[in-house]
């Protein structure tokens, strides 16, 4: 028994060590204080001065940050007032409205991006902040949708009731009970739409215009010209944000219950 | 001898003119109610019909899915009759929104607020009356004192016992004063020791604001034991109201008969008698039925014994004791008092 466990922690170990070089490595020569990424010449973190002083990484971080920030907010209202409605009444739509609404997760990136590149070509939107917002807050809202509408059905009606049987006229029963009840689940969903917002490429270099640049973006044109370490570093940031905003949602579920 | 009787008959008439006395709070009015369910329509309530006093304890029972519920949350308007009509205090308000009715509920599994404190689950209702705080915190000591628990104010629900949680339920919906408190089988989840001192504890609270109960239970000594009134209700209405005292001992159908007490069904010629376990008499000289005992077991400090008769009848008689000396398959005779068999209307098959 204890021979086993021990076997199956070394393999799980690997398979993690396996999976993850790429990425550590990827930390670790953002550190390099040499241009090359094969030879280690010591610790340095001019690759991040670098970084923060390139004036185009800036501007993208900041779309970026605008960008998953507007299309996380369009995606809890939307999502949440659309799974509130839901509940109210029962329908033999309410099963194909929520398979159509998960489907922006299970659909290709590349063809959703297709779609969109089209969709707004037809409807003849300029490209850029717009279209990125409109395109994201559409794969966002599975998210958020689906955490909530979870929620809203584990939670039930009883705790409404007790709150109007107190008293309480419906638009105090929402803002006492019922928001309260969904706010975890809203914010882990909105979490992980941000973490998704935030490091897409396909789709937003379909629906984005010459002169709107996200983060994620940015990396992918730069690995075109090679792996520089400036690109690690950035890689690094990107990575660390996402795991903490993960984590961050990984806690508030943990609260929830 | 004379005497005594006219005396006894005066003293009912007394009370009788005291309960006519007392003011109703509640009145149902030929309540229906159907649920339609994939096609299939049920008709859970069938013209309830009933009224309360003030300061009464009333406790619905009947067999699971026989409609308590729906009724209650009818009441509460939480659910909205067919036909019929609900008037509190003679007023109609079968129609009023839930919000604005006079009249609390304590759910079944509490249905506290989790992400609110003790005190403000107690205080809620209060709340959405804009009631000031100072008179709120002061309101909701007072409660808490009264179902003794000081000091647990600032607790979130989930650190407390299930007991706990059962006296801040019962808290939040009394401190409204309603002019009725609705009570969802509000012991059902305790074990059965808290649930006898619970119901000490319901008992003293009811008496001591005179709030008006309805109470659901499953329990039947838990409804003998509280209840001013017990309303047995089957196939969708109220097929008995009266006293324990009525309902165990003049019940009116065999259904009632059965259900509260598990009373001995015997049929003879066309007529079907309710005899109570306890009344009959095994080996004694008004016994003159054949029987043969065919199931002997403990339960509740008493042995049941199952005894069948010549023409295939079961009839059960209870003994205190764990023991009773009759072995299964033994011969005996058994019958039970004239006045101890009580004719009912036979509706349960
Ligand atoms: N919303 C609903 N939709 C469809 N049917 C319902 C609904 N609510 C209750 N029913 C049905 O109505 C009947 C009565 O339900 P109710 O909850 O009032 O029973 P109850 O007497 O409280 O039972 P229990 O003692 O088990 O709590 C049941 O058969 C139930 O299935
Ligand atoms: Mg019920």
């Amino acid at each position: 028994m204890k021979k086993n466990s021990l076997l199956s922690t070394i393999y799980l170990w690997i398979v993690t060590i396996i999976l993850y070089i790429p990425i550590i490595l990827t930390v670790i020569y953002s550190f390099n204080d040499n241009k090359s990424p094969v030879y280690w010449t010591g610790f340095s973190m001019r690759w991040y001065e670098e970084l923060a002083h390139d004036r185009s990484m800036k501007e993208a971080l900041i779309n970026s940050l605008i960008l998953a920030f507007s299309s996380c907010g369009l995606s809890i209202l939307i999502a949440t007032s659309a799974a509130l409605a839901m509940r109210k009444r029962e329908s033999k739509w309410d099963k194909i409205i929520t398979y159509l609404s998960t489907l922006p997760i299970m659909i290709p990136e590349i063809i959703l991006g297709m779609v969109f590149l089209g969709v707004f070509s037809f409807m003849n939107l300029p490209f850029g902040m717009l279209t990125l917002i409109i395109a994201h807050t559409t794969f966002c809202i599975p998210y958020i949708f689906s955490m909530v509408k979870a929620r809203l059905q584990g939670i039930g009606t009883q705790l409404e009731e007790a709150a109007y049987d107190l008293g309480a006229r419906p638009f105090r029963v929402f803002w006492d009970v019922t928001l309260p009840s969904i706010l975890p689940a809203i914010l882990s969903g909105a979490i992980l739409a941000f973490a998704m917002s935030f490091d897409d490429v396909v789709i937003s270099i379909f629906v984005t215009g010459a002169s709107t640049n996200t983060l994620a973006i940015k990396i992918y044109t730069k690995l075109k010209t090679g792996v520089t370490p400036e690109i690690n570093a950035l890689a690094t940031v990107l990575l660390v944000v996402t795991i903490a905003v993960i984590l961050l949602s990984e806690i508030t579920k943990k609260k929830e219950e | 001898m004379e005497k005594a009787f006219t005396s006894v008959s005066a003293f009912s008439k007394c009370n009788e003119g005291r309960i006519k006395m007392a003011k109703t709070v509640l009145e149902l009015q030929q309540i229906t109610k159907s649920f339609t369910d994939k096609t299939k329509q049920t008709e859970v309530l069938k013209g309830i019909d009933f009224s309360i006093n003030e300061g009464e304890f009333i406790t619905l029972l009947g067999a699971s899915g026989c409609g308590k519920t729906t009724l209650l949350r009818i009441i509460a308007g939480l659910e909205s009759a067919d036909t019929g009509s609900v008037l509190l205090e003679g007023e109609d308000i079968t129609k009023k929104e839930p919000y604005l009715r006079d009249v609390n509920m304590v759910f079944q599994n509490y249905a506290l607020f989790p992400h609110m404190t003790v005190a403000e689950n107690i205080g809620y209702g209060l709340k959405t009356k804009k009631v000031p705080k100072k008179e709120i915190a002061t309101k909701v000591q007072e409660m808490l004192e009264l179902v003794q628990l000081e000091g647990y104010e600032k607790r979130m629900p989930d650190k407390l016992s299930g007991g706990q949680r059962q006296r801040v339920a019962i808290a939040r919906a009394m401190i409204n004063q309603p002019k009725v408190l609705l009570l969802d089988e509000p012991l059902g989840a305790l074990d059965l020791k808290l649930r006898r001192q619970m119901q000490l504890e319901l008992k003293r609270l009811q008496k001591k604001l005179n709030t008006t109960f309805i109470y659901i239970t499953h329990d039947q000594e838990e409804a003998i034991n509280m209840s001013d009134r017990i309303a047995v209700m089957h196939d969708g209405v109220f097929e008995q109201v009266g006293t324990p005292n009525e309902i165990y001992y003049q019940p009116e159908t065999s259904y009632v008969a059965s259900f509260v007490g598990n009373a001995n069904l015997y049929h003879k010629a066309d007529a079907v008698y309710a005899v109570r376990a306890e009344s009959v008499l095994i080996n004694e000289t008004e016994c003159t039925l054949d029987a043969v005992v065919i199931e002997k077991s403990f339960a509740g400090g008493q042995l049941r014994i199952l005894f069948a008769l010549s023409d295939g009848q079961k009839i059960t008689a209870s003994r205190f004791g764990i023991d009773y000396d009759l072995k299964v398959g033994e011969q005996a005779k058994i019958g039970w008092k004239e006045d101890s068999a009580v004719r009912v209307i036979a509706n349960e098959n």
